[in-house]
């Protein structure tokens, strides 16, 4: 979730967009995370540019099986402390480090995720499984 | 994988195309609309076709062996989730561009350290054989000298001087060669088929 929507205003119409997205899918719970999660500030995936609707001859072994952000990437991530976490000793994780800070990303929610747009020491790094 | 998601110094902001080239995910960018493949990192269509993100060193860990290198890392704010994951049936693959080499982890378990030349750098491979979560490719070339490092109880150990490096870190610990670091090089774990996909030409070890 994003920590930093902080207005009434925007709760509001995250939870309406949320409970619309349960209502038309049924409650799955990938689709009402996806909903809540979408950042508002971001172009829609339909508003850009998409060599695959517009014809571009596609390399052998192409498959569009989904639209795009149907798996929703991880555009806000927000982080914890190590010790606020009860993970299993051999979970497994993804980890970058830098000079000064370190992030771990559970190989399980990247399983459900699959992309982070995230930053590490300001530069800017995306994450994938 | 972890990329740097910046092209001429400019950020991009990526997505995910619902589409898989190789077997692989494929990415779209916010900006263009351009398609990029996961494990070669490059666009394959639209504007920023042949253009190519810089793959970052990553690790691939239990939790435990990641916060115990790491103690001050942050976490990434989910619920508990748990992997079933063999990496037994996965290689550490080293990417120095030019050249690209997956080493076996079972092979890797039975030596600790693998000490080769990838693309003309001179490389060590090292992983934990009763953890295969934590592993590590290193460039051998300190400041003046390339050393031989061999696995011991104590860490890794430079063979001519018996200088101790941190096996995962690289940092020296004791020895004539201790102020050094050894720098960590871009690698990541895949599937064998995965790699035969992106990287015909690549090499395997064992050969």
């Amino acid at each position: 979730m994003d920590s930093r929507r902080s207005s009434p205003v925007g709760l509001v119409l995250a939870g309406i967009v949320a409970v619309a997205a349960v209502a038309v899918i049924g409650g799955r719970l990938a689709a009402d995370e996806a909903a809540a999660d979408r950042p508002l500030e971001l172009a829609a995936p339909y508003e850009v540019y998409d060599p695959v609707s517009a014809g571009e001859p596609l390399p052998a072994g192409f498959r569009q099986l989904l639209g795009r952000d149907q798996i929703l990437p991880v555009y806000e991530p927000v982080f914890t402390e190590a010790s606020r976490v009860d993970w299993p000793d051999d979970m497994l994780v993804i980890g970058v480090a830098g000079a000064e800070e370190a992030k771990a990303y559970p190989v399980a929610h990247l399983n459900r995720r699959e992309m982070v747009i995230d930053s590490l020491e300001g530069i800017p790094i995306l994450v994938t499984w | 994988m972890v990329h740097r998601r910046e092209l001429n110094g400019e950020e991009l902001i990526l997505g995910n195309q619902g589409a898989l080239w190789g077997n692989a995910m494929t990415w779209w960018d916010h900006d263009t609309g351009s398609v990029w493949s996961q494990p070669i990192g490059e666009a394959i269509l639209g504007p920023r076709k042949g253009e190519r993100l810089e793959l970052l060193p990553s690790t691939l860990s239990t939790w435990q062996g990641w916060r115990s290198a790491h103690p001050e890392t942050l976490a990434l704010d989910v619920n508990g989730f748990r992997s079933g994951f063999d990496l037994d049936d996965m290689a550490v693959v080293a990417d120095l561009g030019t050249e690209t080499v997956a080493y076996s982890i079972p092979a890797l378990r039975d030596v600790g350290v693998v000490n080769d030349v990838i693309a003309g750098t001179e490389v060590a491979v090292v992983i934990d054989p009763d953890d295969p979560g934590r592993w590590a490719v290193f460039s051998r070339q300190l400041d003046s000298d390339v050393v031989d490092l061999e696995m011991s109880v104590e860490g890794l150990v430079d063979i001519a001087t018996g200088t101790v490096f941190d096996p995962f870190l690289g940092v020296g610990r004791s020895g004539p060669l201790a102020d050094q670091v050894l720098d960590k090089l871009p690698a990541f774990t895949s599937f064998p088929a995965d790699y035969r996909t992106f990287f015909p030409d690549g090499r395997t070890w064992p050969s």
